[in-house]
């Protein structure tokens, strides 16, 4: 999972501090991994050297949470770039394809694209395992290969699941 | 060559777009599965290309031919040569024994029984049941009766398959079996169009059409 793009996604909305993002994320999305404050200001810091997003004003009082960050046009074509790629198939993050249809969804977009792309990839390896599966010379390569398989339908059942109900999802998230 | 080629095909109950401008085309020889969720229309687009079902509008044609143009009978009989099905509970005849069962598309094309035997028993043998010829299908398992069906399918030598969820009653071990046979068949040059809601299912094929309410909205290419 990637703090850059939890940032960047989060800063869309509006210009933050290091603290309101940390606040924020753990609200929003308390099934996952917590961010450590070291993390999101190293990363804030991080962003600002290569343009993603921009310091615009420092309050009173010390520390880096002084700051606050907005989002810069590079950052939101950095975004876009990474909510509309699909993760790879042979080993998808599944953490990290939910934190994707959130992002999208939190800010407007149309999520149906990417699990659409994801369901693509995912068909791919699956006939692709499949075929190896066919071809195995070894109950270990049919194995292996079955491991793969089972859990790229359960993946696909989620992605067909969340499909139906990104509607509701956005409203939820959006509130 | 083009086995199946289906032109802004639509299918609608009242007012329910079963099938809806579904375009797509399927080459002889191809394995290809048409997914999607219950009720999405899979099993209507099967019988509209079976000639079962007939278009509201646009055009379906099975090995160059337009099923809806034709006439009742007419369209009967070209299903019966040219398109095999298998479905997912068999629809074995339960008196008759297997290679029985697999010679009866050849009687309704008006052969007779004993004339048909060494054509059913040489399928058989193709679908890995030589053994079990004069066997009835409750002396048979789930996938040995697939099998069956299989053969029956083949029996007027059509160049389509047809199968609507073939491996939706059998075990995933078994499921796979029947899967490869039919991907083996398509090596020697049979079409099948199989439709399928099991991703597991669907992978063993060359590729899928993705039904979503009527339409074909995901038509993975082939490289």
């Amino acid at each position: 999972m990637s703090a850059q793009q939890i940032l960047l996604g989060l800063l869309e909305s509006g210009p933050r501090h290091g603290y309101d993002l940390k606040r924020e994320y753990e609200a929003r999305f308390p099934e996952l991994r917590p961010l450590r404050f070291s993390q999101i200001y190293a990363t804030l810091a991080r962003l600002d050297r290569d343009g993603l997003v921009t310091l615009i004003g420092e309050s009173g009082g010390q520390g880096p949470d002084r700051k606050e960050y907005a989002i810069t046009d590079s950052g939101v074509s950095d975004l876009e770039t990474w909510l509309a790629t699909p993760l790879p198939a042979d080993e998808p993050p599944r953490g990290e394809l939910f934190l994707k249809v959130a992002l999208a969804l939190l800010s407007g977009r149309d999520a149906a694209p990417l699990l659409a792309a994801q369901r693509a990839l995912h068909m791919e390896q699956m006939r692709a395992l499949t075929r190896r599966k066919a071809a195995a010379t070894s109950e270990a390569e049919i194995v292996v290969s079955d491991f793969g398989l089972f859990h790229l339908e359960a993946d696909l059942q989620w992605i067909e699941h969340t499909s139906k109900r990104l509607s509701g999802l956005a409203a939820e998230l959006r509130r | 060559m083009t086995a199946v080629v289906a032109n802004e095909l639509s299918c609608h109950f009242g007012d329910i777009p079963a099938v809806d401008l579904a375009s797509f085309r399927v080459d002889q020889g191809e394995f290809v599965a048409v997914e999607g969720p219950s009720g999405s229309g899979k099993s209507t687009l099967l019988n509209l290309i079976g000639g079962l079902e007939a278009p509201t509008s646009g055009s379906v044609l099975v090995d160059g031919v337009e099923i809806a143009a034709l006439g009742e009978s007419d369209r009967a009989a070209f299903r019966r040569t040219h398109v095999g099905m298998v479905f997912q509970l068999y629809d074995l005849l339960p008196t008759l024994n297997a290679w029985q069962n697999v010679a009866v598309p050849a009687l309704i094309q008006g052969n007779r029984l004993r004339t048909q035997r060494s054509r059913a028993q040489e399928l058989l043998a193709r679908v890995g049941l030589s053994e079990r010829a004069e066997h009835r299908p409750a002396e048979l398992s789930g996938g040995e009766q697939q099998r069956v069906a299989i053969a029956r399918a083949l029996m007027n030598d059509p160049k389509l398959i047809l199968a609507d969820e073939p491996t939706g009653a059998l075990d995933s071990v078994t499921g796979d079996e029947i899967l490869e046979l039919m991907r083996s068949l398509c090596a020697d040059g049979q079409t099948v169009i199989m439709v399928t809601h099991a991703a597991r299912a669907a992978a063993h094929a060359d590729r899928s059409l993705q039904m979503v309410d009527g339409s074909v909205v995901v038509p993975e290419l082939i490289d």
